[in-house]
């Protein structure tokens, strides 16, 4: 049978690819398998649509492209600017003008994850197959949704602050140095025969109060010997929260964070003096999802591997007889 | 007869590495620069041996790790550290100072002419322009200077270095371990610079051992450890490999233009790969020994690590192949990433410490080796579609069946190259959760391991549902060439982030021009196939 001119160099024979997709989804679905019957329902087609590779493909397309010119923007106009544009964003805007005019361009990273984590669902569940064989698959994607979920709670939820502390200092309190919020006073002034009081206000970092305090005893730098290049830093705080009868040391340095009440320590710096510790606090309610996506994909990645080495096995086997 | 040729070529090459690796024996009367450079020495913040510490200086300065003086005679790197230290006199006319920019040259109203290298002694008088123009030219960013700008900065550099040498080891004010105060190290070194000056080479060698012994007792694991990484400094073990590589690759070529050789010159090149292998793995191991650290910790390492990889599992891939491309692949990998790392060596210590954040051992082999495995396994099924698409459309040679068997290599090696992507990216995540408060960050190189992972599972969802066949695959591969090369060492060009470790600006144009290259192997893929000479049309 002649080959036809537009056929890959080497034309699949019976030994095709088979990738353990094959074994999960309906081949109803599959693109170049026979087209869906016209009778089909319009729920249907739009079901199909929705959980098609296709719009998969899409999807990781233009995440590349996002990705991509992101970083490349990111030189120009900084990490965190670039993210709340880019990535962070339903659409990307363009501005226009100068009248504040801006047209969307891209759809911005939430809208992308977003429809990813609909499509992936709808994959799922509109092509589900209880094979153990495609168990491997389902919970490698169960785990990319995880982490596209968890990667949207943590953008709207999570809460990240600062505490400078000085040897020897306590404090009750950390701040966002990025957000400043006015606070005033009322002030008497009592002078011979009357009294006034006006108000003064002034600009200070937005305070997050904590119901327990923070002291630190000792804030350690070690650097590699002769030199500039930090080795290791840690602080040792003293945890004091009367509301539950805490009262105790620990010790917080790089790599090494401290959990307490909902919100995580981080070591991230000291201040210009080098004797005040610099900490990051973060609130984060969705910090699990990561770790549950971690556990699944591990899982998942493991079956998925197995199997299809085993099937290799069988085929080089079954060749070779 | 033709059947020993391989055994042949391996022993010569053994021969020859014997030959390269021989240590000349010592007169009576000269000095004993190798004892004078195994002892330790404290330079940023790591006990090194004066050895490594005059080769990276000699390094950053001149550009090569020996100096070919005037009169024909080379000196190596220990050699003219100690002429630094001990004979300023001397030393202030070897030609060490590499200025090859007009503009800076007409400086000092010179005219560029045969020489490049220029001594302390000949710079001495316009010192104080050097430092004006240095200091003007380094209040503009780095990109954007000028190439007069980048060279005044680096000469300018230069000299900040060898003379931060004399200072660290001067007689008299001899800096050591144990805080200031009269030493019995000042006095040995004393003493040497007298001997040496003098030329009494008894005394100084004497002493030499004395002070090589003082450091035992002192602290004995650096001793030792600064006597293994002169060896591996003399073995080089990571240059030879680079030569053995193109050696290696020049076999293959041959076993394919060669007619009646093609199994003999094959088998030569495997027995080459293996030796280059064998000399990259105890290199590797070697460096690991002696930072006590996984074999990933900087950008020169990893692009070693990336060598290493793409070599063992090339190797792993011609098994199964059998026709040169997998010994091809490696040896080009191999040859290539060296060469990067050599360019990379340039600017120091390739040992150095490392800075807090990156201070455990844990993460660094678990996300960082997954990670560079993934690399490796994209640059090989880059490699082997770009054996592909080439072979396809200017040589007959590729059959359905050998496409089919590159074309099932590529794909299982691409899977390889997700899994470990994949994986290496969370568990990337994960450390930065422990590490920095937040799972993923954007930043420039976490992007670039999102983007190697996104195109992963693109190729792999393309290819399950039949949007690509044989050649989409092919191409598809070869652009992941492209996006591995952005997210290794595009995004380090950046500047931005916590993962800057390492401006190259001089290798931009390279990375330019290897992306074309891949871009325009892509665009030749795309002809169609009854054009490619290969095509089952033109088999008939």
């Amino acid at each position: 049978m002649p080959q036809r001119a537009d056929q890959d160099i080497g034309k699949p024979q019976d030994v095709k690819y088979r990738g353990c997709g094959d074994v999960l989804f309906d081949d109803v679905n599959s693109s170049k398998a026979a087209h869906a019957p016209p009778h089909r329902k319009r729920t249907h087609r739009i079901l199909d649509l929705v959980s098609s590779i296709k719009l998969t493909i899409v999807c990781l397309s233009a995440a590349m492209v996002l990705v991509f010119v992101g970083t490349l923007a990111q030189e120009r106009f900084g990490n965190a600017f670039v993210q709340e544009w880019f990535f962070k964003s339903t659409l990307v805007w363009w501005p226009l003008g100068n009248q504040g005019f801006r047209i969307p361009i891209f759809p911005g990273g939430h809208l992308l994850g977003a429809i990813l984590v609909v499509n992936l669902f709808a994959a799922q569940v509109h092509r589900f197959r209880w094979e153990w064989r495609a168990m491997g698959l389902h919970l490698i994607h169960t785990g990319v949704i995880l982490i596209l979920l968890g990667g949207l709670l943590t953008d709207l939820l999570s809460v990240e602050s600062q505490m400078q502390i000085a040897q020897g200092e306590t404090k009750t309190y950390s701040e966002d140095t990025r957000r400043m919020e006015w606070i005033t006073m009322d002030q008497k002034s009592s002078g011979v025969g009357h009294v006034t009081a006006f108000p003064t206000a002034y600009l200070r970092p937005v305070r997050y109060e904590k119901p327990y305090r923070i002291t630190l005893q000792k804030f350690t730098r070690e650097y590699y010997p002769g030199t500039e290049i930090p080795k290791a830093f840690s602080s040792h705080i003293t945890l004091s929260d009367p509301t539950r009868g805490v009262n105790r040391d620990v010790v917080i340095s790089m790599n090494h964070p401290f959990r307490y009440d909902g919100e995580t320590f981080y070591q991230v710096g000291f201040g210009r003096d080098g004797l005040s510790s610099i900490l990051l606090v973060v609130s984060n309610p969705g910090f699990a999802a990561p770790y549950l996506a971690c556990a699944a994909l591990c899982l998942g990645l493991l079956i998925q591997f197995s199997i299809q080495i085993s099937g290799y096995m069988q085929r080089t086997a079954a060749l070779t007889k | 007869m033709k059947r020993y040729v391989p055994w042949f070529i391996l022993v010569l090459v053994a021969a020859w590495l014997m030959l390269n690796w021989r240590i000349p024996k010592r007169q009576l009367n000269d000095f004993d620069f190798r004892k004078f450079g195994e002892i330790p020495m404290l330079e940023n913040g790591r006990l090194k041996p004066i050895d490594t510490v005059a080769r990276n200086a000699l390094l950053i300065i001149r550009g090569r790790q020996n100096l070919r003086l005037d009169n024909g005679k080379t000196l190596s790197a220990t050699q003219w550290f100690t002429d630094v230290i001990f004979n300023e006199v001397e030393a202030n006319k070897h030609p060490v100072f590499c200025i090859q920019n007009p503009e800076v040259l007409g400086l000092f109203g010179w005219t560029q002419y045969n020489r490049k290298f220029f001594s302390h002694q000949e710079l001495e008088p316009y010192f104080w322009k050097i430092e004006e123009q240095a200091l003007l030219a380094e209040r503009i960013e780095s990109a954007r200077r000028s190439p007069y700008e980048t060279a005044i900065c680096n000469l300018r550099n230069a000299l900040l270095v060898y003379q931060e040498l004399r200072r660290n080891l001067q007689p008299g004010a001899a800096r050591d371990l144990w805080g200031g105060g009269v030493s019995p190290i000042g006095v040995v070194y004393t003493t040497m610079g007298e001997a040496y000056r003098t030329n009494h080479a008894e005394v100084f060698n004497y002493e030499a051992n004395t002070l090589a012994s003082l450091m035992m007792r002192l602290d004995p694991m650096a001793a030792s450890k600064a006597s293994k990484e002169t060896l591996f400094n003399h073995i080089a073990p990571f240059y030879r490999c680079l030569e053995l590589y193109l050696f290696a690759f020049l076999l293959i070529c041959g076993s394919w233009l060669v007619e009646g050789w093609t199994k003999y010159l094959n088998r030569s090149a495997l027995f080459i790969l293996l030796l280059a292998l064998t000399l990259h793995t105890c290199g590797l191991a070697a460096r690991m020994a002696l930072q006590g650290r996984p074999p990933v910790t900087n950008l020169y390492s990893s692009a070693v690590f990336i060598g290493w990889g793409t070599v063992f599992m090339g190797l792993i891939a011609e098994r199964f192949l059998r026709n040169g491309i997998g010994l091809a692949c490696s040896s080009m990998v191999g040859f290539a990433t060296l060469v990067i790392a050599h360019h990379l060596s340039a600017t120091g210590d390739t040992l150095e410490m490392l800075q807090a954040v990156l201070n455990t051992n844990f993460w660094l082999t678990t996300h960082v080796v997954t990670i560079t495995l993934g690399y490796s396994a994209m640059f090989l099924a880059g490699m082997l579609a770009m054996f592909y698409i080439v072979r396809g459309v200017f040589t007959r040679s590729l059959a359905p069946e050998a496409a089919l068997a590159l074309a099932r290599m590529t794909y299982g090696i691409l899977c390889f190259a997700a899994l470990f992507s994949f994986i290496g990216t969370i568990l990337g995540g994960i450390w930065a959760d422990q590490c920095w408060g937040r799972f993923w960050g954007w930043d420039p190189k976490e992007n670039g391991a999102l983007l190697i992972v996104l195109w992963c599972a693109i190729i792999l969802h393309a290819k399950r549902d039949g949007y690509i066949q044989q050649r989409g695959l092919m191409v598809m591969a070869l652009f992941g060439n492209v996006v591995t090369s952005f997210s290794w060492f595009g995004v380090n060009m950046l500047g931005v982030g916590l993962h800057s470790y390492g401006f190259m600006e001089k290798a931009l144009p390279w990375l330019i021009g290897f992306i074309g290259s891949q871009l325009a192997l892509m665009v030749l893929a795309a002809i169609p196939v009854k054009r490619w000479r290969s095509s089952p049309e033109n088999h008939r």
